[in-house]
């Protein structure tokens, strides 16, 4: 699959960036040329053959090569993995990700594997080994005799705690990550391009006599990307055998998932638990899980839609139903039959919920509540009228969960709900008058009801952030990723044609969204605009790409004045340009970036020094310390607007 | 004078109707054509035009104009620049044109004066005047181009939209243009991003300590780039190629080029990935490339460095003179066999060789104790690449 000149220049800056100058000579010629032979390689690339594998090799360690060798000639071709490349540009993220949810040493070992690529676990282990007597010489290096995890979670206040002290907490900690998905055993397939796979596959699935018509056809085409599908997943078995001890996922008391720490409550007393008897395969090589990780960003940006729309507390809840229905989803995309069987199961029940969700959050807060006689009840019968038919059609009704529905509406509306205004009484501002909240000690049936109240506001938000799905556990629910990430991208294009057009291109755009196409004698009048203005802004927009025109003549001469001409708005053309906008927009920063450093390149080299590095506030002089900074902070804010950008790409490619 | 047809009243040009340029003696409203008196009429009776009228209106009925709260003024001065505020016909015919002729039929059916043409003739023409003048010291009301003297074009066609601020294609020997060139870099706000955020200060902490680790790893090549200083555009691969390159003793910077004693600490710069003493999973790669994974290619090409330097040191402990022509053919086809055994399925030997020697470079000057030696300048002349290149930049101080 080829992409846009943007994506590949913004591939080959971050290789750049990342591994340097000669992987990145190899991989533009890669990109640009699609897959080749090391001979022709050599010769598009003008490195000797010697420079030439080096870099491949390297690529190669960094997932950011597929090969395939044909068993006939014996030849192996190399083709660029862009996903991969485009990835190292969310490294931070990831790491980010890791370290909130399994603590800092989790977050170490991940950058370890970024740092080496795919590795075997006798190998990081090794490195950890060697790392040990040098970095952490003071402390109690072998700990393994006795009290493991008392040595550690001393260590967890002290300085050095992002250092793992043991093959034992390694291998645990790897375990965890294994089991949370952002860490995958590697297998041969991942360095097979999807097109080859697919070429494989059909080879082997094709008919004798071939196919014949768009129905067999369309079969073979299943059954093939099924079969791709099921090869993708067979990896190595990781589980260590025979020791089954990991609960599942939050079934048991004291699962994993229940130490997860959404706030900063304790997350740096998670090592004190970890089972340090695992051992995995020492053979095992292992790899980040890119796609995994995309889920989890993809939860994090919902979380921040929830907290927008409805408040801070109920975001928490919202985490955490993601965070439990996260195990079940593989990757966001979810394509083939089998993933979406897969999905089925992605549920989670109040019980469940309540069981797991962290008690550092209180789930007293966040709804106001508002006394009696305060509430214009009128009103609010109307509204949470509307509402529980909003909420029939949507829901699953078998009848237990529609008389929880009722009865929890009712508990709703004595809580003050969704649209009104007390919802956004937040928490902070107890002083109000008008809105008093439960402080009451909570016991745990109040604290469910609680917790049922905020999943109910998510569920009634008219962004569908939860869907209820039955009864059992009292109320089952499910996310639908699949339309919330339609909303968040049109929230998305909103933001950028607002910007860009102004709030009258911004209201024609929503009209076009709303109506399809539209005649343009129609357009005024839905928009209350005059004409003239209509047709400036609509031909502004149109040389952007964000809308466009179609003609559809009445007679056979195609006159002008027997033509209709009608607006329309494509999301999935517009999707495509702003997408290369972005990438486009992406790599000016960076190329920006460059361009700093080497202005800076004095200081930067001076402050790289071996005997400067680390102490940079003693050595250097006041001045040369003022350019550091102004070069770090120029940096910052460029890097910044990168991973911002990277969001929207998240946003209208990845989720 | 021809009665002109409506639909031409801009392209006709005025000189048509007056030809004199000078209305002597003629009440302008008087000799109008009669078709005129319906345009005006029509524009008049435009109800949408409500400003155009209503200064009209002032005007004519002598009061001070004023519209909706605006200014009538400012109106004026912001229409100014906006011909297309003015009706076609409003504007091509300059004030005096449109009062005189509103002005005529009042005065024709002024009892006192009788309706006796030649004797109108003169107050009417004063009334006309006075009002012109006072209308033109009153405000700036007509187009640039009106303000010529020549009464009778009266800036016809101001309200066409032309090339230069409303000209047309009528030929004018008086324009003046407004030719002032558009702003060169237009007041323009510049959008300013939120402050960085907690969360993202995080990460990008997290994202440039993995890019330091890895750029101090060694995996990372260092760029080589000739003149960084370059465009970063390139427009063909033999351009993209050439923008790279090992760095010649040329391009010595003599700023830094002399060696000081803090440069020990600098970053060793590395043109090729060092693969040495990592581990690497095999079966992952491709089966070519598990020479270079091993660092059997290096181990070839080192053996055949130090075969070399043994046969130069042999050479140079004084037995060259022994060797006769056929036992140094004879040498030469062994070392060539020799490369073909060793030296794996690859195209150009000699072009690695020259890499590697001079990637080993220092190793191998120990062995040899020197590299220059006069005597031995033009013997062996296989070994020439033995001075190495200078190709390891950083590495030569």
């Amino acid at each position: 699959m080829s992409r846009s000149k943007h994506a590949v220049e913004l591939c080959a800056l971050l290789v750049d960036e990342t591994y340097g100058e000669l992987t990145s000579r190899i991989f533009t010629i890669l990109l640009r040329r699609g897959r080749l032979p090391i001979t022709l390689l050599a010769q598009h690339t003008r490195l000797s053959p010697r420079q030439l594998r080096h870099g491949l090799v390297v690529l190669l360690q960094q997932n950011l090569l597929f090969y395939h060798t044909d068993t006939d000639s014996g030849v192996t071709h190399y083709e660029a993995n862009h996903d991969a490349a485009y990835a190292l540009i969310r490294s931070g993220k990831i790491l980010n990700i890791v370290e909130e949810r399994f603590g800092e040493q989790s977050r170490d070992v991940v950058q370890n594997l970024l740092l080496l690529g795919h590795t075997k676990v006798a190998d990081l282990t090794a490195a950890y080994e060697a790392q040990k007597p040098t970095s952490n010489g003071h402390s109690n290096g072998h700990s393994a005799t006795n009290g493991v995890s008392y040595t550690n979670g001393d260590h967890v206040n002290g300085v050095h705690d992002s250092q793992v002290h043991s093959t034992g907490q390694l291998h645990a900690i790897l375990h965890q990550l294994l089991e949370a998905g952002f860490i995958e055993p590697v297998n041969q397939i991942m360095f097979t391009s999807p097109t080859d796979l697919y070429n494989k596959v059909e080879k082997e699935l094709l008919p004798a006599g071939g196919t014949k018509g768009i129905k067999q056809k369309e079969e073979l085409r299943l059954a093939i990307e099924g079969r791709m599908q099921a090869l993708r997943d067979q990896r190595p078995d990781w589980r260590p055998k025979g020791n089954n001890k990991r609960p599942h996922n939050g079934d048991g008391p004291n699962g994993t998932i229940k130490r997860r720490r959404l706030s900063n409550g304790a997350v740096n007393g998670n090592s004190q638990y970890l089972d340090e008897s695992i051992r995995l395969d020492s053979e095992l090589v292992l790899r980040i899980n890119y796609e995994k990780c995309n889920v989890a960003l993809r939860s994090q940006s919902l979380v921040s839609l929830a907290n927008q729309r409805i408040g801070e507390t109920t975001s928490y809840v919202y985490a955490e139903v993601l965070r439990l229905i996260e195990p079940y989803i593989p990757r966001c995309r979810i394509e083939s039959e089998k993933d979406s069987n897969l999905f089925e199961k992605a549920n989670v029940s109040t019980a469940e919920l309540s069981a797991v969700i962290s008690s550092s959050v209180n789930v007293a807060l966040g709804i106001g509540k508002a006394s009696k006689d305060k509430i214009d009840t009128k009103m609010l019968e109307q509204a949470s009228g509307r509402k529980r038919k909003a909420n029939e059609a949507e829901v699953d009704s078998d009848g237990d969960a529609s008389s929880d529905e009722s009865e929890s509406d009712e508990e709703m509306v004595g809580a003050g709900d969704g649209e009104d205004p007390f919802a956004d009484g937040q928490k902070r501002k107890p002083g109000q008058a008008k809105v008093t909240f439960q402080d009451k000690p909570e016991d745990r049936q109040s604290r469910m009801l609680q917790l049922r109240n905020h999943l109910m506001l998510l569920a009634a938000d008219d962004r569908n952030l939860l869907s209820k799905c039955g009864g059992g556990g009292q109320g089952q629910w499910t996310v639908d990723f699949n339309t919330l990430v339609k909303h968040l991208r049109e929230i998305e294009l909103d933001n950028l044609i607002l910007e860009n057009f102004g709030r009258q291109g911004h209201r024609l755009a929503r009209i076009l969204r709303k109506f399809g196409k539209l005649d343009e004698k129609q357009l005024p009048q839905h928009a209350l605009m005059k004409q003239k203005d209509v047709r400036t802004k609509m031909v502004e927009m149109q040389m952007a790409g964000f809308v466009d025109i179609q003609e559809v003549p009445r007679d056979n001469n195609r006159a002008t004045s027997r033509t209709i001409f009608l607006w329309f708005f494509d999301m999935d053309r517009v999707t495509a340009i702003v997408l290369d906008n972005i990438y486009k927009a992406m790599s000016r920063c960076l190329q920006r970036l460059e361009v700093e450093k080497r202005q800076a390149n004095d200081i930067i080299t001076a402050a790289e020094r071996s005997d400067v590095r680390g102490k940079e506030e003693e050595v250097l002089s006041a001045n040369q310390m003022n350019q550091l900074r102004e070069i770090r902070g120029k940096e910052e804010k460029l890097l910044a607007q990168v991973a911002r950008l990277d969001d929207l790409i998240g946003i209208f490619r990845d989720f | 004078m021809s009665d002109l047809p409506p639909g031409d009243d801009n392209r006709g040009g005025g000189k048509d109707r007056f030809p004199s340029g000078k209305d002597d003696g003629y009440s302008p409203g008087a000799r109008l054509p009669s078709w005129m008196h319906a345009i005006k009429a029509q524009h008049i009776n435009d109800e949408s035009n409500t400003i155009v009228n209503d200064v009209h209106r002032a005007f004519v009925e002598g009061y001070t104009p004023g519209h909706g709260g605006q200014k009538v003024k400012d109106w004026m001065a912001d229409a100014e620049w906006r011909p297309s505020l003015y009706p076609a016909n409003f504007t091509a015919q300059n004030p005096a044109g449109m009062t005189s002729q509103r002005a005529t039929p009042r005065e024709q059916f002024d009892p006192a004066s009788g309706g006796e043409p030649p004797h109108l003739d003169i107050p009417r023409h004063t009334t006309c005047y006075g009002r012109i003048n006072k209308k033109r010291s009153g405000a700036k009301f007509q187009d640039h181009r009106s303000s010529s003297a020549d009464m009778s074009r009266g800036g016809r066609g101001g309200a066409r939209g032309g090339g230069v601020k409303g000209q047309t294609w009528d030929f004018d020997a008086e324009f003046k243009g407004d030719f002032t060139p558009s702003e060169k870099f237009p007041a323009y706000k510049v959008p300013i991003p939120a402050p960085v955020t907690e969360k993202e200060r995080k990460e990008i902490k997290h994202y440039k300590d993995l890019q330091d680790q890895i750029h101090q790893g060694p995996l990372y090549t260092q760029p080589s780039k000739r003149d960084p200083n370059a465009p970063a555009k390139t427009y063909s691969e033999d351009q993209f190629n050439e923008r790279y390159g090992v760095k010649s003793k040329a391009d010595v910077d003599p700023f830094t080029g002399v060696p000081t004693y803090t440069q020990k600490y600098e970053q060793k710069k590395r043109v090729i990935p060092e693969l040495s003493g990592r581990p690497f999973n095999k079966e992952f790669f491709p089966k070519e490339l598990w020479d270079t994974l091993e660092g059997e290619e290096g181990d070839d090409v080192k053996a055949h460095i130090n075969r070399i330097a043994k046969k130069k040191a042999l050479m140079l402990s004084g037995q060259r003179t022994d060797l006769d022509p056929s036992e140094k053919a004879k040498a030469l086809l062994e070392k060539i066999q020799n490369v073909a055994e060793e030296g794996d399925e690859d195209a150009e030997p000699g072009e690695e060789e020259a890499e590697e020697e001079d990637y080993d470079y220092e190793e191998d000057e120990d062995e040899m104790g020197g590299d220059y030696d006069g005597e031995q300048y033009f013997d062996g002349g296989e070994n020439d690449e033995d001075d190495g290149d200078g190709g390891n930049g950083g590495d030569d101080y």
